[in-house]
């Protein structure tokens, strides 16, 4: 038998280059895709309690009186309008006296969404001070 | 003239068979050190929705209220009567102004079918405590 040259064993290697790709890979898949859960509103600056404030006088015509009853109707002043009609309405009023300021009554039996529903045609409209009556 | 034998270069090599472990241990170092404060809140609560709803742009400042259509109302994960509301937030409100030094903003997270009288009420209650950034939270409405 004739001795054949040994052949020189080849290093077994497991390449490890390319796992860091793998890994930064895994990072900024994971970057984008989490989600953090946004929370979304509609802000509003409450007044404080009138005996730890001054009470100011408004003058009436600076007033625009919003009022919401149970079954979300809605009276603009004096006259009874559509939830679409609001912040046309409103802004024309403001346009006008850009003085006044806007009370929004709710009654206690309203759905909070005729509320809300109210409340984002007043900020549509750019009002910039609403005022939250207390209901009776 | 004598042949000089030229020195052979050593080859250069940076080793990069260690960047997956520094990139794991990156990965797990800000795994392990994130931490998500997230309130579960009262479980069947349908938000209104509104075209101008924005973003609440400091999420540390905020404390959730949650108000359900029966009327029950949950604080930070702690459902309590409406006459415990004042004394919760007033605490609350104490430890965000000492933390940050700016005002609480509450986020009043309420079904659309919850009666608004209730919702007054709780509003007059974060007035007497001078709690008084709120936020209806609202889902985005779109046209």
């Amino acid at each position: 038998m004739a001795m054949g040259k040994r052949q020189k064993r080849a290093e077994p290697e497991i390449p490890t280059a390319s796992m860091a790709d793998i890994a930064f890979l895994l990072i900024i898949f994971f970057l984008v895709t989490t989600s953090f859960n946004q929370e979304m509103g509609l802000g509003l600056t409450l007044p404080p309690l009138s005996d730890q404030a001054e009470q100011v006088q408004v003058r009436q015509k600076n007033i625009l009186n919003i009022w919401v009853n149970a079954v979300g109707e809605i009276l603009l002043g004096e006259e009874i309008v559509s939830l679409q009609q609001v912040e046309p309405e409103v802004r024309r009023r403001i346009q006008e006296n850009p003085l006044l300021i806007i009370s929004l009554k709710t009654d206690r039996e309203t759905n909070y969404d005729d509320f809300i529903a109210v409340l984002d045609q007043l900020k549509k409209a750019n009002v910039g001070k609403i005022s939250l009556a207390e209901p009776d | 003239m004598p042949k000089i034998e030229k020195k052979q270069k050593a080859e250069t090599v940076i080793p990069t068979a260690s960047m997956a472990d520094i990139a794991f241990l990156l990965l797990i170092f800000f795994m392990v050190t994130t931490v998500f404060v997230v309130y579960r809140g009262l479980a069947g609560i349908e938000r209104p929705r509104a075209e101008m709803t924005e973003r609440i742009l400091e999420k540390r400042l905020v404390t959730h209220m949650w108000v359900n259509r029966e009327g029950k109302i949950n604080v930070d994960d702690v459902d309590l009567p409406l006459e415990d509301v004042p004394s919760i937030i007033y605490n609350k409100q104490e430890a965000i102004r000492q933390t940050f030094n700016r005002p609480m903003v509450v986020s009043i997270i309420a079904d659309r079918d919850a009666p608004y009288g209730l919702l007054a009420e709780a509003m007059h209650r974060l007035r007497e405590v001078e709690a008084l950034n709120v936020n209806f939270a609202t889902g985005r409405l779109t046209r």
